[in-house]
């Protein structure tokens, strides 16, 4: 993909710039409460009491599916990979992974947080956060 | 205290019908209800009308064909739980005493193939997050990673439901399936298979429900309806279009809430059930849900039904008509479908798929944007 510009699936969601690639999520300053994407509002105190942070560890892979036909408005390449994957801050967060079929995938496997395309469109590459197995 | 009943179902046979539209689906399930309660458009005092995807006002354009009495007409959009939060709104309008008779009816014309528009943001989608099978997928898989449930267990909810299914004139699929047929079909999402997931549809469905002084001006065919249960997500529930949860909560699940409000406003438990239709969207799902609704312990889905607890003649028979994978999924309809099913298992007018004595009967139904609906009737 040399030349084209990188430009984000969508602001906020993630820090690409960065030497280590970092998931922006929300924090509740009152009860605790971790959201992916960042809102205003905690879903469980229902006040605005969210403040930003980021998440960058290692994660656990809980489980995790393969798709073979393109879902409506998918504008990757199939086949691919979907996981949930736990982080050791106390959130579950749903995310392609880098690979393409589920063989060498296993539950608990440590996972890192990646930039990758996503896909390409207008001569831009749209980059978006990847769940990669740890070798 | 005003006791609420149902004193008629009708439905529009869940299928594909390219020549009919919306409106025939509806009215058509509409009038077979309204026949059933022996009674007319002009006896009706409400109506709430469920679907998901045609245009503004479609409830008035199905209810025109059978009369324009100037009754109220809502339009109710809960996207599986449609059908269901229609029956509730009807339940509550008689409970309260403002109506005597309410029409509750679901109907769907379904666009082919995965559905759009089910709450995702733009950049779900085109990444490839934004699909509810995905979710299906992943909710199974961790359950086969925790308590050890299988394929062939998944496999097996499907050849059951197709195997009832034969029997159902309602249902779209109709032919037995084996196991290995379902186990080699296409993979949609691992490890869901084409025959493991349901088809959106056609169809209609619909109930009459009034207080029990005034069915039994029309008829002495009616059920009572216990409990009319709707709550939503929590963060816990990460469900379409949900991106995140938290890692550890100390709540229960929607589904396992909802059967508790449930229980709770019929005085009754998942023991006094007889027969149960719910949301098996997917065979997974069918699985995960017997359990929170207090069927069997949680982890114990999969081999129960293996054992044949959940089929016709078993412990507690579940979707012994088919179900949603079956039958197909016309959204606006589907959970009024289940209504019409089990209301007819009470009745004792459930032919082959009759679970004999059936007194108590319950009804699920789960989807987007994270609602729940449970139904309990008695007779
Ligand atoms: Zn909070």
């Amino acid at each position: 993909m040399e030349g084209l510009v990188k430009v984000p699936v969508k602001d906020g969601l993630f820090q690409f710039t960065s030497p280590s690639p970092m998931l922006i999520v929300s924090c509740c300053s009152a009860c605790g409460e971790l959201v992916f994407p960042k809102q205003d509002y905690c879903p469980e105190c229902c006040t605005d009491t969210m403040e930003e942070k980021t998440i960058s560890s290692l994660g656990k892979l809980v489980c995790f599916t393969g798709i073979t036909s393109p879902p409506p408005g998918f504008k990757g390449e199939v086949p691919y990979t979907v996981g949930i994957v736990e982080f050791p801050e106390g959130i579950r967060i749903l995310g392609v992974m880098t690979e393409k079929n589920i063989d060498r995938l296993i539950p608990g496997m440590d996972i890192e947080i990646v930039m990758d395309t996503a896909f390409i469109e207008d001569e831009k590459e749209y980059l978006t956060y990847k769940f990669k197995p740890v070798q | 205290m005003t006791e609420v009943v149902i004193a008629g179902v009708g439905m529009h046979e869940f299928g594909r019908y390219n020549d009919k539209d919306y409106r025939t689906l509806g009215s058509v399930a509409a009038q077979r209800a309204l026949k059933d309660a022996n009674m007319n458009m002009k006896d009706v005092q409400a109506a709430f009308c469920a679907n998901v995807y045609e245009v503004s006002a479609s409830g008035h354009n199905v209810l025109e064909r059978l009369g324009l009495p100037g009754i109220p007409i809502v339009n109710v959009e809960n996207a599986c739980a449609s059908g269901a939060s229609a029956v509730r709104l009807a339940y509550q309008a008689i409970k309260s005493g403002q109506y005597d008779i309410v029409l509750a009816v679901g109907f769907e014309k379904s666009p082919r193939g995965f559905l759009h528009g089910a709450g995702y943001d733009h950049w779900q989608e085109s990444t490839g997050l934004g699909a509810n099978p995905l979710y299906f997928a992943l909710n199974i898989h961790e359950h086969m990673v925790k308590y050890g449930t299988t394929k062939e267990q998944l496999a097996h909810i499907a050849y059951k439901s197709h195997k009832h299914a034969v029997h159902n004139r309602y249902a779209m699929f109709r032919k037995e399936l084996s196991v290995e047929e379902i186990l080699q079909a296409r993979m949609v999402c691992d490890p869901l298979t084409l025959y493991m997931l349901c088809a959106p549809n056609d169809g209609g469905a619909a109930a009459v429900i009034c207080n029990k002084e005034t069915a039994e001006r029309f008829t002495q065919n009616y059920v009572t309806i216990a409990a009319s249960v709707l709550e939503t997500r929590r963060r816990r529930d990460m469900f379409v279009p949900a991106v995140s949860a938290p890692a550890q909560a100390s709540y229960p699940f929607l589904a396992e809430r909802a059967a508790q409000s449930a229980y709770k406003m019929a005085g009754l438990g998942p023991e006094d059930i007889d027969v149960a239709e719910i949301q098996d969207v997917d065979a997974g799902s069918e699985i995960i849900y017997s359990e929170s609704l207090g069927f069997c312990p949680i982890g114990e889905g999969g081999p129960r039904a293996l054992a044949g607890e959940t089929s016709l003649g078993g412990r507690i028979p579940i979707n012994v008509s088919g179900g949603i994978l079956s039958r197909g999924e016309p959204v606006g309809a589907s959970s009024l479908g289940q209504i019409a099913e089990i209301t007819w298992q009470l009745r004792g007018e459930a032919g082959p798929n009759q679970v004999q004595g059936a007194k108590v009967a319950l009804s699920h139904s789960e989807g987007a944007g994270g609602n729940s609906c449970v139904t309990i009737l008695v007779k």
